[in-house]
Parts: structure tokens; sequence; C-alpha cells
């Protein structure tokens, strides 16, 4: 499989905003079986199909997913490799002896069920009056998810269950509710981040700066009798397109721009900044934490969908993080978005995977952007981390403190955060 | 009388001292020195000193002339606070020094205002006002309300009365020739204009644009900001707010330069106006929620809407902004009361309009909590925006200031203004409407905050038809190349992506050479 001029492009979504971005750089289409393909946008599920079958994908080839993504992707494993990575950092901080992580929290505790059932109990009896909420680990767009308050209605759902439900696609993760959300205009949001993954190790991200909030149609409260209404609760789009306050034109999104100008004004610069910071940090550490579990093939991108919610006290909290967000489109601005969103993301990846070649490998016509460059071809995009950089750092600042004074640049500053090291806790590529 | 905010900070002065004095680590202290000490740790001497400087600001505007430059907003700054006692029940505020043709255009937007509240009764077959409980009991009745009533007017019908020729007027009073301005008063010049907002000029560096440019700028005026906050006196909130307000500070600077106070009575008389909304229906609640619904920038204000809404329907019974209004030009709707008296409808005084919310919605990004959003609200329609509705030869007015845009605009763009008047555009007609809403209609959200920053630093609604100015200046070249109404309409349709600090700054630091470029 070689490197074709023009790139050859595969794809088992029919969406207008890839097709008119590949149909923009002149790329062909190769047939749905055929394996002469250069750049392949691919569902989750042919990804496997393709990974499953051994085919060696060659340097001329481009898939934009990982083969274990679900480690990430899936509810219960992102949950399982969190608490992992929470365990090392605090094993490292005992071996060198310093102060044990500060506030580490980037998810609501959660348990999965029903394997954590009984902790999950004896969590549930020290706070009885929380609320929490079971969500399936594999479903998406809000479906299968409810929220419950007393530990009968659990013990009621697992025993309904047959166990054979209960361990494969049927399993459920519950999470303490996040009941004091940030309200804004009386309603509750969450946010939809986009992420691009080039490469796991050296771990190097991208943030797509466009995110968005999405809005419930109605207001929100913590009434018991409202605890069914998923109009309340679920800020899915899937959710409340079909309610009677739905509007097609804004789609209950709001950008990220008017949610900062929103929290400057109403809470003050500082807090925007470090709330801002925050979620950037969330980001980098659970991609950490899925780090060394990722199977690492040089042939993969991939682009995330973040879910992300803020509490009251502006704390951001990570809910999940989706392989294929919805690349549907709802309004004018949310198609202007997410055609911005891969156009930026193509040049990116492609440039990063087939370096010069990719250039000669394009049409004149599409050659429109110095490729290779960092985020410079795509300013929607904001180098995030860039962990090659940061291990050299890292070893420059070593150096220094064993006296050679020798000095190399970190990573660039940014409104987004710089590596975690300036955070007081060790990663785990210190050891 | 009312009480003026002057004589309640000095009663708060003195309570607190009085209460400060009977503590027992005073016992044994002499007086002044307790005194002395009080003022200066409990942030008092920046109260007094502000009483003295709202005062002096009194006395001014009684004995002082209120044409020219000089700022009246004395007169308002004593409405800002909280509840009067006093109900002024004039229906015949209009002084009688006005111009005929001032009076005939008042007299003619009051008829047009009642015979449209008329339509709007019979229409919608309602009363003005009646409690919820009789409105559920009239289950026979739609709640709702037809879809093609109509608000009682928007900012094109008051262009279009400020358009309406003169009856017994001749062409004479009309200057500049192709203006609509009704009036002939002294405005302005773009010297004096230049003079008074110094600080806007090139060489001063602003918030709003140095700080997008170098950060280290936006860190020193929020270092500055903080420590004229921390002292609270109001002429130099003032001076400050001349050259923007940092976001995150604008929310506390604001209050100050409102004079706002925001303390128990306040936050109870708004806990009241929201269960009169509860409790009673008005006529024009429909049309307000309806007004509310639709933001201009929607993708950026719709989760404000239910906000707004409230804002707004709190406002229309609000009687205090009747009572605290010392010269509302814009004209009041009286309705006769069950008991034979005569009572303003609604409430406020003030006639609801198609876009009251433009006011509303760039203060949902400062203020979250709805008592401080209420009140900044209502004291800015008080102080500023309540004159652009006003029919009067008062300077800041919605008269006087259509005239000191056409005669900028004929000084300095004469070649705009003739191209337009080829083309059967009316420059007024275009600009009129933005400065109504205060360019709340036509600006997303940062921009309008930062112009309003001016306005309140500047205590100046003349920066409204100058940035009008300075955008078709900036224009003038498209506009120049325009061949037909429509190519302009569009030109001047979209401002979304216009800067409106740099704005004002070039106009205003450009008119030298550009008045001499012209002569020559
Ligand atoms: N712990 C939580 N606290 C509050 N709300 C939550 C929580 N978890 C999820 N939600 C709400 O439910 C929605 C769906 O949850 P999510 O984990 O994203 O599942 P899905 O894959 O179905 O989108 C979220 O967008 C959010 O509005
Ligand atoms: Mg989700």
């Amino acid at each position: 499989m070689a490197l074709h001029t023009p790139l050859r492009f595969r794809t088992d979504q029919e969406k207008y905003v890839l097709l008119s971005n590949f149909h923009k750089r002149g790329w062909l289409r190769s047939p749905d079986e055929s394996s002469e393909w250069n750049v392949f946008f691919a569902s989750p599920h042919s990804v496997k199909l393709l990974f499953s079958a051994e085919t060696r994908l060659t340097d001329a080839q481009l898939v934009s997913h990982f083969p274990n993504h679900y480690e990430l992707t899936r509810k219960d494993l992102m949950v399982k490799n969190l608490k992992r990575y929470r365990k090392e950092l605090e094993r490292l901080h005992a071996e060198r002896g310093v102060e044990p992580p500060p506030d580490f929290d980037l998810i609501p505790t959660t348990f999965l069920l029903p394997a954590d059932l009984a902790i999950f109990i004896e969590e549930f009896k020290r706070t009885p009056s929380s609320v929490w909420i079971m969500k399936p680990t594999s479903k998406s767009q809000g479906k299968g998810i409810f929220l419950i308050s007393r530990l009968a209605q659990v013990k009621r759902w697992a025993s309904s269950r047959t166990a054979q439900q209960l361990g494969g696609k049927d399993a459920y993760v519950i999470s303490r509710y996040i009941s004091d959300p940030l309200l804004i205009g009386g309603k509750k949001f969450d946010l939809r981040i986009y992420v691009l993954v080039l490469n796991y190790r050296p771990l190097k991200v991208y943030i797509f700066k466009k995110g968005f909030a999405r809005f419930t149609t109605i207001n929100y409260t913590n009434d018991f009798s409202e605890m069914d209404n998923e109009l309340v609760h679920l800020t899915n789009v899937a959710i409340q397109k079909h309610a009677d306050g739905y509007s097609a034109t804004h789609g209950g999104k709001w950008s990220l721009k008017n949610l900062r100008q929103y929290l400057e004004g109403t809470r003050g610069t500082a807090a925007a900044a470090t709330l801002m910071e925050e979620i950037g940090w969330i980001i980098v550490h659970s991609l950490k934490a899925c780090q060394n579990v990722i199977i690492n093939d040089k042939h993969c991108f991939e682009c995330y969908g973040f879910d992300i919610m803020i509490d009251n006290k502006l704390k951001p909290w990570l809910l999940e993080v989706n392989a294929s967000p919805s690349l549907s489109t709802t309004t004018a601005s949310d198609k202007m978005l997410k055609l911005q969103l891969i156009d930026e993301m193509l040049d990116l990846a492609v440039a990063q995977h087939f370096g010069d070649a990719s250039a000669s490998a394009r049409p004149a016509t599409a050659r429109r952007r110095a490729p290779a460059d960092a985020a410079g071809g795509a300013p929607h995009f904001e180098l995030l981390y860039d962990e090659a950089v940061e291990l050299e750092a890292e070893r420059a600042r070593r150096d220094e403190t064993a006296g050679v004074a020798r000095r190399k640049g970190s990573a660039p500053p940014g409104r987004w955060p710089n590596p975690p090291t300036r955070r007081g806790f060790y990663a785990p590529h210190w050891s | 009388m009312l009480t003026r905010p002057s004589d309640r900070h000095c009663s708060q002065v003195k309570r607190t001292v009085k209460e400060e004095l009977l503590k027992p680590r005073y016992r044994d202290a002499a007086v002044d020195s307790v005194i002395e000490e009080v003022l200066s740790t409990q942030g008092l001497e920046a109260q007094i000193r502000n009483s003295i400087y709202l005062q002096n600001l009194h006395e001014r505007s009684r004995t002082g002339g209120a044409c020219g430059l000089a700022s009246d907003h004395a007169a308002d700054a004593s409405s800002a606070g909280g509840g009067g006692t006093e109900v002024r029940r004039s229906s015949l505020r209009a002084v009688n020094d006005e111009l005929d043709a001032v009076v005939e255009l008042r007299l003619r937007w009051g008829r047009m205002l009642l015979q449209n509240l008329r339509k709007l009764c019979e229409e919608a077959s309602q009363p003005l006002m009646r409690t919820r409980a009789t409105a559920e009991s009239e289950k026979w009745r739609s709640k709702r309300m037809p879809q093609k009533c109509s608000f009682l007017y928007e900012a094109s019908d008051l262009v279009d009365a400020v358009a309406q020729p003169h009856s017994n007027g001749s062409e004479e009073v009309r200057l500049p020739a192709w203006g609509i301005s009704p009036i002939r008063v002294r405005t302005p010049t773009l010297q004096q204009l230049r003079a008074r907002f110094a600080d806007l000029a090139l060489q001063e560096r602003q918030t709003g644009v140095d700080d997008e440019l170098r950060g280290w700028f936006d860190d020193e005026r929020i270092e500055e900001g903080q420590r004229i906050l921390a002292n609270g006196y109001t002429p130099l909130l003032e001076k400050y707010a001349t050259r923007g307000v940092p976001s995150g500070l604008r929310a506390r600077v604001w209050l100050g330069l409102l004079h706002l106070q925001l303390g128990e009575r306040e936050y109870s008389h708004f806990s009241d106006l929201q269960s009169e909304v509860t409790r009673v229906l008005l006529l024009t609640d429909e049309l307000q929620k309806r007004d509310a619904a639709a933001p201009h920038l929607e993708d950026q204000y719709f989760v404000f809407v239910a906000m707004v809404e409230e804002i707004l329907l709190c406002f229309s019974r609000d009687s205090q902004v009747y009572q605290l209004s010392k010269h509302p030009q814009h004209s009041t709707l009286v309705a006769r009361g069950r008991d034979g008296r005569h009572v303003p409808f609604p409430p406020s005084g003030v006639p609801p309009f198609r876009g009251q919310s433009q006011y509303a919605f760039p203060l949902c990004f400062v203020y979250a909590q709805p008592q401080q959003l209420y009140y900044v609200y209502r004291a800015l329609w008080m102080r500023f925006w309540s004159k652009l509705h006003s029919f009067s030869s008062r300077p800041r007015t919605l008269l006087t200031l259509c005239l000191l845009f056409e005669e900028l605009m004929q000084d300095n763009l004469t070649d705009v203004c003739t191209h337009l008047m080829h083309l059967d555009v009316h420059p007024t007609a275009i600009a009129l409407p933005w400065i109504i809403s205060g360019f709340a209609a036509v600006l997303p959200a940062d921009q309008t905050l930062l112009l309003w920053d001016r306005v309140l630093g500047f205590d100046a609604l003349e920066l409204l038809p100058v940035l009008a100015v300075a955008i078709f200046s900036y224009r003038t070249k498209w506009i120049l190349q325009a061949t037909n109404a429509e190519r302009v309409q569009r030109i001047m349709s979209n401002l979304s992506s216009l800067k409106v600090v740099p704005l004002l700054q070039t106009f205003l630091g450009d008119a030298e050479s550009l008045t001499s470029r012209q002569k020559n």
C-alpha cells in the first residue's frame, strides 16, 4: 500500500463534515472493502474488525482510532485506569517522602456494578442522603441512565438482572451525582471539548479551542419529584432535542468563549482562568492514566469528545470520554465548528504521520497551508501537552541541579496548562 | 421629599460611628480620637467624600444651566438608591419651556401610544391589569395572547416620529438640510468632543484594545482597579472607567458608578416585585415575554431568556421607577384605577416597547444574581436609556443626540452623506436604532459592555452618536462604492465584528486630519 497522489480515503460514516473535507482536499474515495487506502476515518466498530483481522498497516496508512481506545472511552475501563493511576501517583509520593498529591478527584466517586456492589453499599451508608447516577458502561446519548437515592433501588436493580446480563454488555457504573452543578440562567449544562491525540508514548495532545456547553431546556431542580425527569438531569443533545423548549436555531449550545466571558464577568478573571487550566489538567491526566495500556500503534490518531461538568464551586469533573463524538450538525454554527474541527484535525494528523511526504502527496490545489508545523496550520487547535518536550525539559532541570547549566525551553505558555510537573505531584514517567 | 443618597450615606455613617462608640473597648478613650479611628478603619472616609461629591453635583444641577457640556447626572444620582416616598403624580410633567416642535411631537407620540394600547386591549380582549386569581377563573378566555398583537412601539416608530414633518414649522428649522431632526440647538463640535473625551485619544492605553495586545496591561489595569475600588471614591472610579473596565472588575465598578448600595431594603423591594409578578397579570406581560424570548444575538443570549423575562416583568411593576424619575420626558400612559385615582400604566410609567430586553441581555454577562442585575438595569434605564425615549430639547436626549449625529456626519463625512442621499438612503434611519439600543441591538456583549464602560465613565450618551459616525467613517470606502440602497443596507447591517474602542479612538483622534483634509 503506497502513498497515493492524491490520497485515498475510506470511511464508513456518510457525514457531510467528513466528506466535504475529503472532497476539498481532492482525495479519492476507495471502495468499502478495499485495503487500498491512506486515511481511514472509521467507526469504533470498523476499527475493531480492522485490528482483529491482523492486517498489517503500512506506513502510508492512517486510521482514526487506536486499537484499544476503549481503555479510555468505556465508562468502566476509564474508571479502572484512573483509579490505578491515582494509586501509582500516591505510591510515588510516598517513595519520595513528599506531600501526598493535592486534591486529585478527576471524576465523581464511581463504582462498577455489580463488581463493586459491596464497597458501594458501604460508601452509600456513609452518606445516606446523597444521590447517585447509574450509567450503562457502553451505551451513549444518555441511554439507560437513571438517578437513585435509596439503597433499595440498587439492590432491586441488581436482583432483577441475570448474572449473565450483569457480566457483559449490561454492566453499569454508579457515580456520585453532582447535585450542585453550576447553573446559568437556572439551567444545567455540561461541556463538550474535543481533544486530538497523535501519539500516546510520548504523549502528544491538542485541544480544540472551540468547545461548547450543552444546556438543558428546562430549569434545574434537586426536587425528588423530578428525579426521573431526563430533561432536568441529562444534558445530551440526543435527549434535549425532543423537548418542547428545544430550539433548532441555537440547539442549546453555547460557545466556550461565551462561557469564559460569563465566568470572567461574574466570578472574576482569575477564577475563569483557573477553571480552564483545571480542565486542561483533567484531560492530560486522564490520557496519562491510559498511556501505558493503550497500544501506541503509529498508524493511529484519535479525536475524543470529553464530557466535563462544572459544579457550583467552579470545580470541573470528568464524566466520560467519547471515542466518536457526534459529527451530526444541529445548527449553522455547529456545522461551521465541526467542519473546522475535521479540517484542522486532518491537517495535523496527516502532517504528523506522513510528514513531508504528505505534502507532495497532496494535489497542488489542496496545498494551502504549511504542513508539519505544530498548530501553526491549525489555528483552532492548541498544543496542550507534548511529553517529548516535557521530558527534555525535565532532563535539563536535572542536569542543572547536577551543576550543568544547560537550559532548554519547555512547552510554550498558553491559556492551557503546561506539563503536569508544575502541579506539585509526580507523573509516572519520572521514575 | 425624596431622600438623597447623600443623606442616606450621612445617617449610615452616623449610625456606624455611634455603634462603635458604644463598644466596650472604647470605654475609656476620648470621643474625638475614637471617631477619627472609626472613620479611617471602617472605610467611612470614602463614603463621606462620596456624599459630598454627590451633594455638590446635586447643587450644581439645581442652579447651573442644563445646556452645554455640563453633566446632568446629579439629578439622577439620587434616583439610583432605594425607595422614595413621595409620588409625583403630574401627568403634565412636560415642562413649559419646551420648543413648539417638541411639544407637538410629544402630544402626537402620546396619542399614538394611547391608540396602540387601546388596540391592544381590544385585540387581546383583556383588561390592563387583573389578578392571577381572576384570570384563572375566566377559563373560557384563552390565556395566550393572539400572535398578531403588536408592541406599543419599537425603535423604528421613534425614528418615524422624529422624521414626521412638523405641522406649522417652516423648512428653515431643519438644519442640516438633509437631516430629520426637528429641532435646532447647540451641539458640541468635534473639537469639543475631542477635548472632553481626551482619555480616548490614540496615545492612551485602553482596556478593550491594549489588554488583548499585551497581557501585562490587563494585569496593571486590574491592580489599579482594585486599588480604586478599595478606596471607593466615585470620581476616581469614573476616571478609571473612561479607559474601560476589565471584565473581572466590571460588576463592582459599575455598582459604584451607579451609586448602588444594595441592602435589606432593596432586596425586599425586589422580592415584593417578584410576588407582584405572580399576583397580577398586566396586559403587556405577554409582549414583554415575547421580547425577551427573541434576543438579537440568539446564540449568545439564549441562556439568559428566563432571567431577562423576569427582570422586565418586575420592572414594569416597579412604581419606584415612576416616583424616582425626575424628568422622564418619555410619555407615560395613565389609567384610572378602580377608586377613580389616576395611576400610570404600567406602574413603572415606562410603556413597554419592543427591544426593551436589549438593555438587559449584555448585563447578564456581568451579574449572575437577579437582584444586582435588576438594580443595575433599572439604574441604567433611569440615568441613560430613558433619555433615548424622551422627546426634549435638553442635551443627551433623543432629539439632541439625533441632531449631534447629523451634524457630525454633515461636517465630517459630507461625501458619504451626499452619496447616501443620492441612493435614497437616510443615514439617520440606519443609525438612530443603533443609538436607541445603546448599540446592544447590533454589537456582541463584550463590545457593548466596553462601550457602556465609557458611557458610564464619561457620563456621556454623546458617545453613542459619535460611535455611529465612527462606523460610517470606517465603512466610507464601501459605502462610496455601493450603487444601490440594498448594498448599503447590507454593508451597514452586520456590525458584529467591529471593535468599539479602536473605532472611537481613530475617529476622535483622526478628526483634525479628517476635517482639514476635507477643507482642502
Ligand atoms: N455524575 C454526574 N452528575 C451529574 N450529572 C451527570 C453525571 N454523570 C452524567 N451526568 C449527566 O448525564 C449525561 C450523560 O452522561 P454520560 O456519562 O455522558 O453518558 P452518555 O454516554 O450517555 O452520554 C451527562 O451529559 C450529564 O448531563
Ligand atoms: Mg456523554
